[in-house]
This record gives structure tokens, C-alpha cells and sequence, in this order.
């Protein structure tokens, strides 16, 4: 009996010393930031993005809650594109060009065109921008640009100037990366060398109303305010908006959605309830729960 | 950061069942452990379970089964490598590579299930048995007498606990590349063993090797002393089954391990653990991990010592240890029935592409997970049915094996602190279903 107690009592402190370093501070590890854009690019897209903010909220106070019905169905019909693109994001075929003394580079600027879509300025330099068809072999520095909006793959282009129409309202995340004539992407250290922007998106379809909304915030590392839960039957759509102030990637687990975030950027992503059960939101890098979505 | 380093319940999969309704579940259960008791109390005077044990002969079982083993021992190998390899070679990201729905989910979830369903089939068809007594035969003439420390049974708590505390504790349990390393870890010093002291010997520290054969008494299917198949009423095995208290020690580690994973299901573990990644986490749960194996092992051994102080048997622990055999697959089946359903159909997918090289060797692999297969409803069922279930056999057998060797007074005496410990694991199993 004495060494039970003794046991017990040793358990007990290890608990107490856990408790009080409960708050070990793990450093995030430097977390790689995606975004290769031009100072002056960054300023000027942020500015007409703000102004267009206020626009919205001016005209209709719905559409700043709005998101996107695209992805969403794209989402929901085309599972098996999605799965490759997550796949993709893992573990994607990259062409290491880390060695090079001038990597390529690229920037990209997005402007509403105030008709339900967005026009894109592609800038690359160290790079040569050939068109995707017909096919060629690969070449070092050679190849062309895919287009992302919200984490689905939209166009592959070696113009500079795009348009992407056919958007809702509402706010849109563009990612452009290099691709090698063959589709493998170009990265430094293991990631693609790319460049993101945020776009709001105006007179464009109206989105979809959602049932439920959850506002996450994180901020210095933690999930402001707890973990978020949601109860909701299925069938129900809910808009969870997030803002975070790193890069970082929320993932719905079962559900297999991710949700990229651009620091500071709010970013939403619609889930429709069709899986019935309790899943978690997760932040991909950080490794923690941000997120309960309890659907019956 | 590394890509593969997802939080992960169990191991694999972030959905959970949905709550069961809370209270009612519990006092339902309890109520039904306590009814059942009473029952027994007044009905169940002679042990009546032993001779149900024996079974009948299962004409020409044998040939059957044994031509089926070697199919599968062969199979089982080949998958084992080709897991292991995969875990380096194919892509290190949980949900593309094959190794951990494989260990947490085929491995560790079927294979107690299948056991108590089929019988002792690990044991027929395990990598470790093959090689292990492909050992022996290379080295026939083994003279090295074993440490008392293998023989005694005590070694194959070891590896159980440490899977537990990968998968439930240590934050990157999900890594294929984790994964295979234990794997390998495991298997070079289980060899290593069986070289040194034959594969006989080192059996017995084959930790899923002893769980498995442990819940195969559960099956209707079994060989007896000369090697002949036999049939008989599930459970009934119970009766007979000889509980060492190395055996109570790992049922009721994987007991408490299982209690630990309904925890950190909970909302309020979720809360406590807030914005906690990497080894803080680790630190956390592990501490937590302990702290719940100990107490379900705390309350059992409590309840055993007070039930021997009763009857004067020194060794009531291991006597009555065969009732927690039924009450672990009860825990199993109610944490990890939707588990296996659903997102153990990844391994569908993934064994087209075990290696992540863009195969389609069955063309299965664009399977996507049919997450609607088993209703809510028939999850929740089988929730309360399998935990209440599992007591009311565990009660059951308990009280056939007191009457056994006590007087039907003294042995109803004697289960009271066991009855009380029971409708705490019955109601606790239940309220931490509830979310």
C-alpha cells in the first residue's frame, strides 16, 4: 500500500509540475513565408482592397459576410480533384531551384473589376513565361503560371495579365505559382515558389447564405477566445471566417478542407454539413484545435 | 515545421461520434449492471459456464484452417513489409501514406475484433511468428536458459504501453516515419530475443500477441490441448481462461489507455489543452495517460484486494481478471466501431498506392470514405449496448467463477466492491461517450 501511495504521490507532483509549465511556450518554428511580392505591389493592393472593403460595407451590409460558392462546390462535386490537391500541397512534385544564385521570383496584384471578378498582374523575373499548349519538355527557368483561388487550381497561364471572372462576392484568395513546362512546381527549400494576394470580389453572384457563421481569430500563436464550437444539423452550410496573423492553414478534418490564410487576411471558408458526426478544425502548421463542428 | 505533424484523435482520424444523451446512458447502464447482479444472486447458484467452455468438435476443422493459415501468414508478411518500406519510402503525411490507418486502425482496432471473432488468428499468422520461428529453425539446438524476467509474462506489458503512448500521448504518433521505426525497433529486438533464447520463449513478450490471444477466448472458435478444433458459445472461454496478473496488468492498461483516448475526446480535455502542440502537449497527455491507467488499475486492484480480504483468496485479482476481458472489447467496440467502419476505409485506398507512387495495383485507388455507412443512430446504439454489454458479461462470469469455489453467500459477498467498481467503468465508460 505504500508504494501505491507512493506512486500516487510522485504522479501528483509530476501533475502539479506539468500544470505550472502547462504554459511552456514552444516557439513556432519558423514558419516559411509564401509570399514573394514587391514592397511597394504589397502596399498598393492592401490600400484598393481597404477601399473596396468600406465600398461594400457602404452598399450592403451582406457582403462582407459573403464567400464563395465556387469553392464550395467544387468542393462538394469534385472531391477527387481535391484530394489530388491537397496531395499535391503535401508532398507535390517540386523542382528544387534552391541552388540557383537568381531564382525566379514572382509577384501578383489582383483588382476587382467591380462585375463579379478579378484582374490579375502577374510579374516574374529569372523566369520565361511560355505558353502551356502545345506541350513541351522541361527547361530550366522555363515554364508557366497556375492560378489559385482559394486553394482550388482555376488556370494555367503564361500571360501576364489575367482575368478570373465568375467569382461571388465577397473575399478571394489568388495564389499564382511557377510551374516547369511539366507541371511540377518550382520551390526553394521544399516550397513552391509562389506569391499570394486577397481580392473582394463585387457585383458578382450573390453567395450563398449561410446557416451559421464562426469568426476565429488567432493571434501570437493561440486561438482568441478558446476553441469555437457549433452545433448543426446536416445539410446546414456554415461560413467560418479567420483571421491570423501568420501564414497558416486551417484544415476541417473528415471533411478534408483546407482554408489557406494569408497573415492578417480574413479568409472564409463554407463548409456544408453532410457528414454527420463531431470534427475538428485544426491549424495545419501550428498543430492545434481552433475549431468543434458538431454535426447530427 | 514537418507537413505530417497533424493532430490526430487516436492516432488517426480527427471525426468523433456524435454525444450520446448523457446521464440517461449512464443510469440505464448502471441500472442494468445492478438488475443483472441481482439476478445472478438469486438465480445462479452452481458455475454453469465451465462446461459450456468445452465446446464440440468441429468435424475436419482443421485441414480447413490451417491451409488458410499458411495463405495468410504469407499474405500478412508481405503486407508487413510492404507497410514497414512504405512508412519510409511512401509520402510523410498521415492521410496519403498507408502506415498509420494500417497500425491504429486495421492493426490495432481489427485485429482485437477479429480475434474475438475468429480466435487466435495473430498468432497463426503474425510477421513476428513467422520470423521468429524461422529463427528457430535456423537455430534449432537452443540450450540458453531465459531470464526469469521474459519468462514471467511481465515483459509484454512493455511494447503495449508504449504503443499506447505513442499513439495517444507523444505528438508526432501519426508519422509514418515514427511509425516505422518502432516497427523496425520492435521486430529487431523481438529477434534479436527469440535468437538468443528462442522464439518460444520470447512469445510471450510479443505484447499484441498476448492481447490478442487474451481476446480470443472470446470466440466461438478454438483449438483444444490436442490441437483439434472446437466450437462453442462465445464467451464461454471466459470460464476457463487462466489469468496471470501480468495478463490483468495489460487488459487493464489497454483499458485505461482506452479511457484516456474518451477523454481527450471531451470537450473539457479540449479546453485544457487549448493551443498546446508539440511536446508540451506530449507532456500533458502523457501525464494524463498515466494518471487514467493508474486509476482504472487503482479501482480495480482496491476492489480485488477487498473482495480477498472477504473470501480469504489471496489471488481474487487474476480469478475474477477473465471478467475484463469482455468488458475491454465492450470499451473497444464502443470507442472504435465507427472508427474502423469509416476511416478505416482509407486502407481500401491506400493499399492501391502503398507506397505513394501513384499505383492503382487494385484499382481502389480513388475509393473515397462513404463517411454515411453506419448512421449516428446505430453508432450511439452500439455505443451503450457494447459498453453496458461488456459489464453485464463481465458480471456474469465473475459470479460463475465465485460460485465455483466459494459458497453462493460468500461469493456474493465478495463481488459487492467488484460490482461497485464495474458500475464505475460502466457509468464513466458511458459519460465520457457523452462528449
Amino acid at each position: 500500500m505504500k508504494n501505491r501511495l507512493f506512486v500516487v504521490a510522485v504522479l501528483s507532483l509530476v501533475t502539479l509540475f506539468a500544470a505550472a509549465c502547462g504554459t511552456i511556450e514552444e516557439k513556432t518554428e519558423d514558419i516559411p513565408v509564401v509570399t514573394v511580392m514587391d514592397h511597394d505591389e504589397m502596399t498598393e493592393d492592401t490600400m484598393t482592397e481597404d477601399t473596396m472593403d468600406e465600398d461594400a460595407m457602404d452598399h450592403d451590409a451582406m457582403d462582407e459576410d459573403a464567400m464563395d460558392h465556387d469553392a464550395m462546390d467544387e468542393d462538394a462535386m469534385d472531391h477527387d480533384a481535391m484530394d489530388e490537391d491537397a496531395m499535391d500541397h503535401d508532398h507535390g512534385e517540386l523542382v528544387d531551384v534552391s541552388g540557383l544564385d537568381s531564382p525566379p521570383t514572382v509577384s501578383v496584384t489582383a483588382v476587382a473589376d467591380g462585375n463579379g471578378g478579378a484582374v490579375l498582374e502577374i510579374e516574374v523575373s529569372n523566369f520565361t513565361l511560355v505558353p502551356v499548349s502545345p506541350p513541351v519538355a522541361h527547361q530550366p527557368g522555363q515554364g508557366h503560371a497556375h492560378v489559385y483561388v482559394d486553394g482550388a487550381s482555376v488556370a494555367m497561364v503564361h500571360e501576364t495579365t489575367v482575368a478570373i471572372d465568375d467569382l461571388t462576392d465577397g473575399h478571394h484568395n489568388i495564389r499564382v505559382t511557377l510551374a516547369t513546362n511539366d507541371h511540377r512546381e518550382y520551390a526553394i527549400k521544399e516550397k513552391a515558389i509562389a506569391a499570394s494576394t486577397s481580392v473582394m470580389v463585387t457585383g458578382g453572384q450573390s453567395a450563398v447564405m449561410a446557416d451559421h457563421e464562426i469568426t476565429l481569430e488567432i493571434m501570437g500563436g493561440e486561438i482568441m477566445g478558446g476553441i469555437q464550437r457549433l452545433e448543426m444539423s446536416t445539410g446546414e452550410v456554415v461560413a467560418i471566417t479567420v483571421t491570423s496573423d501568420i501564414d497558416e492553414l486551417l484544415h476541417i478534418h473528415a471533411y478534408d478542407l483546407t482554408l489557406e490564410l494569408m497573415a492578417g487576411m480574413p479568409a472564409t471558408l463554407l463548409v456544408e454539413a453532410n457528414i454527420p458526426g463531431v470534427f475538428e478544425g485544426e491549424l495545419h502548421h501550428a498543430g492545434f484545435q481552433v475549431l468543434s463542428l458538431e454535426v447530427s | 515545421m514537418n507537413s505530417s505533424t497533424v493532430l490526430l484523435a487516436h492516432g488517426v482520424g480527427g471525426r468523433s461520434d456524435l454525444p450520446i444523451s448523457p446521464w440517461d446512458a449512464a443510469w440505464s447502464g448502471a441500472t442494468v449492471l445492478l438488475l443483472s447482479f441481482a439476478a445472478l444472486g438469486l438465480l445462479w447458484h452452481r458455475p454453469r459456464l465451465a462446461k459450456a467452455a468445452l465446446g464440440r468438435l468441429a468435424q475436419g476443422g482443421e485441414c480447413f484452417v490451417s491451409s488458410l493459415g499458411r495463405i495468410f501468414r504469407a499474405l500478412i508478411l508481405a503486407l508487413f513489409l510492404v507497410v514497414v518500406t512504405g512508412s519510409f519510402v511512401g509520402p510523410d503525411n498521415t492521410t496519403s501514406n498507408l502506415t498509420p490507418v494500417t497500425v491504429y486502425i486495421v492493426f490495432w482496432v481489427g485485429g482485437p475484433f477479429l480475434s474475438a471473432i475468429f480466435g487466435p488468428w495473430w498468432r497463426a499468422v503474425s510477421p513476428w511468428e513467422t520470423l521468429g520461428s524461422l529463427i528457430d529453425k535456423v537455430r534449432p539446438q537452443n540450450q540458453n536458459q531465459p531470464p526469469s524476467w521474459l519468462t514471467s509474462g511481465w515483459l509484454a506489458l512493455l511494447p503495449i504501453s508504449l504503443f499506447h503512448w505513442v499513439e495517444l500521448a507523444y505528438h508526432q504518433g501519426s508519422s509514418p516515419r515514427v511509425l516505422g521505426w518502432a516497427a523496425i525497433l520492435y521486430t529487431a529486438t523481438l529477434m534479436a530475443m527469440a535468437w538468443r533464447w528462442g522464439w518460444k520463449n520470447v512469445r510471450n513478450a510479443e505484447g499484441f500477441g498476448v492481447l490478442f490471444s487474451l481476446m480470443a477466448t472470446l470466440s466461438p472458435v478454438f483449438k483444444d490441448d490436442q490441437q483439434r478444433l472446437r466450437v462453442r458459445f462465445p464467451f464461454t472461454g471466459l470460464a476457463t481462461l487462466v489469468m496471470t496478473p501480468s495478463l490483468v496488468a495489460i487488459v487493464l492498461a489497454v483499458l485505461g489507455g482506452t479511457t484516456f483516448d474518451g477523454v481527450t475526446r471531451t470537450t473539457w480535455w479540449a479546453d485544457l489543452t487549448v493551443g498546446e502542440s508539440g511536446w508540451s502537449l506530449t507532456t500533458i497527455r502523457t501525464v494524463g495517460l498515466v494518471w487514467v491507467v493508474m486509476l482504472v488499475g487503482l479501482a480495480y486492484q482496491m476492489a480485488s484486494r477487498l473482495g480477498g480480504r472477504l473470501t480469504g483468496d489471496r489471488s481474487f485479482a487474476e480469478r475474477l481478471g477473465a471478467s475484463l476481458v469482455p468488458i475491454l472489447l465492450g470499451y473497444d467496440l464502443a470507442h472504435y466501431f465507427s472508427l474502423l467502419l469509416l476511416e478505416g476505409q482509407d486502407f481500401i485506398r491506400l493499399l492501391s498506392d502503398p507506397w505513394g507512387k501513384g499505383w492503382d495495383v487494385f484499382s481502389t485507388a480513388n475509393h473515397l470514405v462513404n463517411w454515411t455507412l453506419v448512421s449516428t443512430t446505430v453508432v450511439g446504439w452500439v455505443q451503450i449496448l457494447s459498453i453496458v454489454g461488456g459489464h453485464v458479461v463481465g458480471v456474469v462470469f465473475a459470479h460463475d467463477r465465485s460460485v465455483e469455489l466459494w459458497s453462493s453467500r460468500t461469493a456474493l459477498r465478495s463481488q459487492y466492491p467488484m460490482l461497485i467498481v464495474m458500475v464505475v467503468y460502466t457509468m464513466t465508460g458511458l459519460v465520457l461517450l457523452t462528449g
